[in-house]
């Protein structure tokens, strides 16, 4: 394949990672860093640098949605980020000491989790009214959102602070490792151990991606693990995809697709974890 | 613009991020464009070996010099850098809003945030 080919396809795949990503909420990184590895045999870690690049250009290209609806909460979601970044440096160091061979298996596993977590799709937990969460209450990280479904304003307290960042700890490591948003690790952090409302934990989390990654990119640029030639046709072809995956999103995404998806995590995890195991 | 930083910061760092993002798609797409017209097209040849013998800069010094001669490589680094830098640009807005808003804790919460990140490019460095 010439360079020219492998621009070109690699820019297509990228449109239709974000496309599919911002459908079923899950990042361009967890299908572009397989796509990478498998399809193309890239360096896994020039795979991890591209992707982390797409993943805070759809984080900063759709954050604007987000913070207009004032879904996000800002306040919760930047003292979060304090626990993601710190993950994520101690990620990019770790990944220093780690063979590659470590790096698939993680991956793969990851893969499972998602995949298991796509299936469970447990119901959410209801917002609390009172908090004595001390930092919660220190940093005034509560919060209110208009929910357009129950046509209302519905405030809702934070609480256990310090299990969420230490969730959101791991999900800084494993977003530098990985070079993905972390998504699937940082909404139940909030939604189930903080008790943050669904639509703002998934609002937040995207939000916090870009920061997240941008700790890890850093590393990961002057390393020169960031390949142009990789990063930027993934780059420019998941964000149209993921804007045109925003403005399709008005419907829910049929049963079917969703249990297709799962098939998908499936398979691409193992394959995954073959190649970290052989 | 101070009242606005008090009030609505949200509002700047939407704009902010969006624009960001735009200017460094552009510059990327400049400078993929500038490459093939400087290096023939690409149309012959393995990409496994054109990405793994070609030459990127990945610190200040060189992004400049490629800069300053014009190089498509250097466009498409820097339109990188860039997208890199939106978030960090965010969490600087914050912490100005928060700072207007003379709220403490979270000015404090945010200056961290954006050490950190400021940190990890010279942790690429250390690592090497």
């Amino acid at each position: 394949m010439t360079p020219l080919e492998f621009d070109i396809s690699l820019g297509l795949i990228a449109i239709f990672a974000g496309l599919l990503g911002s459908l079923v909420g899950l990042g361009g990184g967890v299908i572009i860093v397989p796509v990478l590895t498998l399809l193309y045999h890239i360096d896994i870690r020039l795979a991890i640098g591209a992707s982390l690049v797409s993943v805070i250009a759809t984080s900063s290209g759709a954050a604007v949605l987000y913070v207009r609806e004032r879904l996000a909460n800002l306040r919760a979601g930047m003292f979060l980020e304090l626990s993601t970044t710190l993950g994520a440096i101690t990620g990019a160091y770790v990944t220093t000491l780690l063979p590659t061979n470590a790096l698939f298996v993680l991956f793969g596993l990851v893969l499972l989790y998602s995949a298991y977590a796509m299936l469970q799709r447990r119901s959410h937990s209801t917002p609390a009214k009172s908090s004595d969460d001390r930092l919660a209450n220190f940093f005034r990280l509560h919060g209110s959102y208009y929910d357009h479904s129950e046509h209302r304003e519905i405030a809702y307290k934070v609480v256990d602070t310090e299990k969420g960042m230490g969730l959101m700890y791991v999900a800084g490591m494993v977003s530098a490792l990985l070079g993905v948003g972390s998504g699937a690790l940082k909404v139940p952090a909030m939604d189930i151990a903080m008790r943050m409302p669904i639509k703002v934990s998934a609002a937040t989390s995207n939000f916090m991606i870009g920061v997240t990654a941008a700790a890890s990119a850093g590393t990961y640029f002057t390393r020169g693990q960031i390949n142009p030639f990789i990063a930027a046709p993934i780059a420019i072809g998941v964000l149209l995809g993921a804007m045109i995956g925003s403005h399709l999103l008005k419907r829910m995404m049929p049963k079917y697709v969703q249990v297709l998806f799962i098939v998908v995590l499936v398979v691409v995890a193992l394959e995954m974890l073959q190649r970290g195991v052989v | 613009m101070k009242d606005l930083m008090a009030e609505d910061g949200e509002a700047i760092i939407g704009w902010v991020l969006k624009i960001g993002v735009a200017l460094s798609m552009v510059i990327i797409l400049l400078g993929i464009v500038l490459f093939y017209v400087q290096n023939g097209g690409l149309a012959t040849g393995s990409y496994q070996h054109f990405v793994a013998t070609t030459v990127f800069p990945h610190d200040v010094g060189s992004l400049a010099a490629s800069l300053q001669a014009g190089e498509g490589i250097g466009y498409i680094m820097l339109g990188i850098v860039l997208l890199v830098m939106t978030p960090v640009v965010r969490v600087a807005i914050s912490a100005l809003a928060f700072i207007y808003q003379r709220d403490k804790p979270m000015s404090a919460v945010t200056l961290v945030v954006l050490a950190v990140l400021v940190a990890s490019f010279y942790i690429g460095i250390l690592t090497r």
